[in-house]
């Protein structure tokens, strides 16, 4: 009684402080926060977050879908970030029975250690209402963040938290973790590099004609790229017409004047003029 | 029939290269595993009649392009890896593949898994038009566009590929962005209705306007809360919510909020740690809500996506058969708040216990 009191008062202490709070968390950011030992299952006990660079206390509910997503992906993720500077606990209300919170991180394949919160009396001190929820903790013991579950992306989430933490990315970095950019198929002239391939292949295969339709076509798509230039000398030189070809081998060095395709036909173009 | 030759070859080559390719490169030990194989019974020969889209190689008349022989009738297997082969001109397919990172798994395999290597009765080669095409796989899916409540998004545009990629993505589920960019790319205007023509919310204003967000909201995670593919509950919820404002309390009516939420913020008459919604060690939350006959639900004094006040309570209540909005004038203090002249009289409460 005496203890949830301790977290009672440090709550509304908490809550008078006029300081931005995270969106899921009414405990400030950057504050630190109490870390009690907690009755440990399966025996002993274990403090709530300790001296690693980050810690990572995850409040789950056993038998809660989501928490059981959340476990495994952690587990996911302490076995990916081995051997960095990193401590998992997990955190769960003392009314659940340890057989029920240890079938869960059984089935999740999580290896981290987990207190018993007795009538969620910390949960509730750092002002948490979701379940579960991941709170990063410094070496300091300062609130770094609370991460509410997520069903979209929750471990890439984590990870870049994670690794910002520890250093090894900047926050550009982590806002791109965070704010991931639409994969953009179509690159420049794609369309025309395709035919340029395509033009490549048929010339090899002797296809000759048809090799020059779709040099053209690259030519017509992507008149300022050197290789739909070099390429369709290419095919006008296989065709034996080298006054065309050197034209083409010209504008393609006009736009690239490494081309070397264009290099190597004007050359054999002049060899064969000799 | 002159193709089946051809047909046998590359499909028994496209069989030998998913498995190589499979034994090649290991699943990470965290994948997911794959899905059962997909389209076993779809066949990459050139179709018969009037094909929609034909694919370049295929109309050059050149097998040699994909297959180790020349004869139309006969061109032998593929030259080499089925994607390997494709990517040889689709250099821009192979980049995109190579840099994301969530990979649709057939689309690893073999691109012939939904395309036809040579033409199709579909665009772009697919060897069915979109949703069918995905549909034949994502089976739960296809549960979902059946429920009662419909999402516009499914039907319309570009269908499933409104919101995902189906080659690759940087996010979870092949989306194209976040669930809550995904959603508000179109629910960010005032003229949005729902199949019974009621307008939708504006979310891109009512965020803008209203600085206190639900997590899930803040967490860019609409999905938490919306199944964006079909629902049975209304405004596509994954679970049950009371759609009124009154409702006798029944924890099955509030599936939706206690998949987060603990019920006990609800159920507790007696609490010092389910919420801070309390008078001492009194629930106000069992007080509002866990009523048998005339419970409030939760929209009675919350907005759900975001206010202006903190706790996402709301500035006013509608009140009456034509909306008139009752203010609720809350006022939140460090130890509790007050709620002024709106349902009741002036009520404050302090939620720190008294010894």
């Amino acid at each position: 009684m005496l203890r949830n009191l301790k977290f009672l008062l440090l709550a509304a202490a908490v809550a008078a402080w006029h300081v931005p709070v995270d969106a899921s968390s009414r405990t400030p950011i950057g504050q630190v926060i109490e870390n009690p030992d907690l009755p440990k299952v399966g025996g002993g006990k274990i403090k709530a977050w300790g001296d690693a660079t980050a810690n990572v206390m995850v409040f789950f509910r056993p038998g809660q879908e989501h928490s059981q997503v959340v476990l495994k992906e952690l587990a996911s993720l302490e076995r990916d970030l081995n051997g960095k500077s990193i401590r998992w606990a997990g955190i769960v209300s003392d009314r659940y029975k340890a057989d029920e919170i240890l079938a869960d991180l059984k089935t999740a394949d999580a290896k981290f250690n987990v207190g018993l919160d007795a009538d969620d009396a910390y949960y509730s001190s750092l002002g948490l209402t979701l379940m579960p929820e991941v709170a990063l903790v410094a070496k300091n013991g300062k609130l770094l963040k609370v991460i509410p579950f997520a069903k979209v992306n929750y471990r890439e989430m984590i990870k870049a938290e994670l690794r910002f933490v520890l250093g090894e990315i900047s926050e550009a970095e982590l806002q791109a973790a965070l704010n991931p950019d639409a994969p953009v198929a179509k690159a420049e002239h794609s369309t025309a590099r395709r035919h340029i391939k395509m033009a490549e292949l048929m010339l090899n295969s002797g296809n000759v004609d048809k090799a020059l339709e779709s040099a053209k076509t690259a030519v017509q798509q992507a008149p300022d790229l050197a290789a739909a230039h070099s390429v369709l000398g290419a095919c006008l030189a296989a065709k034996g017409d080298c006054k065309a070809a050197i034209a083409a081998f010209d504008e393609a060095l006009k736009l690239d004047k490494a081309d070397s395709r264009a290099l190597e036909g004007k050359k054999t173009c002049a060899d064969k003029a000799k | 029939m002159k193709y089946l030759p051809a047909v046998i070859t590359f499909v028994l080559s496209a069989s030998l290269v998913a498995a190589i390719g499979a034994g090649a490169e290991p699943p990470a030990k965290d994948k997911k595993p794959a899905p059962a194989a997909p389209h076993k019974s779809v066949s990459v020969a050139p179709v018969k009649g009037t094909a929609v889209s034909s694919h370049g190689p295929y109309e050059a008349g050149d097998c040699s392009l994909c297959h180790q022989g020349k004869d139309l009738k006969n061109p032998g297997p593929v030259a080499g890896p089925i994607n390997k082969v494709c990517f040889s001109c689709h250099e821009d397919m192979q980049d995109l593949m190579g840099k994301a990172k969530v990979r649709h798994r057939i689309a690893e395999e073999a691109c012939t898994n939904c395309h036809n290597p040579h033409n199709s009765m579909s665009r772009k080669l697919l060897h069915a038009d979109v949703p069918t095409m995905c549909l034949d796989c994502h089976a739960n899916v296809k549960t979902a566009i059946g429920a009662s409540v419909k999402h516009e998004a499914m039907t319309t545009g570009r269908g499933c590929m409104n919101c995902h990629n189906p080659h690759a993505s940087n996010v979870e589920h092949m989306l194209t962005r976040l669930p809550f960019d995904q959603c508000v790319g179109c629910h960010d205007k005032d003229d949005v209705v729902d199949s019974a023509g009621k307008p939708l919310t504006n979310y891109k204003k009512l965020l803008a306007e209203n600085p206190v967000h639900h997590a899930p909201v803040a967490g860019k995670d609409c999905s938490s809360c919306h199944q964006p593919h079909g629902s049975e509950n209304f405004r596509l919820l994954v679970a049950p919510y009371p759609a009124q404002f009154y409702s006798p309390f029944d924890p099955a009516k509030y599936a939706l909020c206690f998949t987060c939420h603990d019920d006990k913020m609800v159920t507790a008459a007696e609490t010092t740690t389910a919420t801070r919604f309390r008078d001492g060690s009194r629930n106000l939350h069992f007080v509002h809500v866990n009523n048998p006959s005339r419970g409030r639900t939760c929209r009675a004094c919350h907005e759900v996506h975001a206010s202006k006040q903190p706790f996402q309570v709301r500035d006013g209540v509608p009140f009456g058969p034509k909306g008139w909005i009752l203010k609720v004038n809350f006022k939140a203090n460090p130890d509790g708040g007050t709620c002024d002249k709106t349902c009741h009289t002036a009520k404050s409460y302090v939620n720190t216990v008294k010894k």
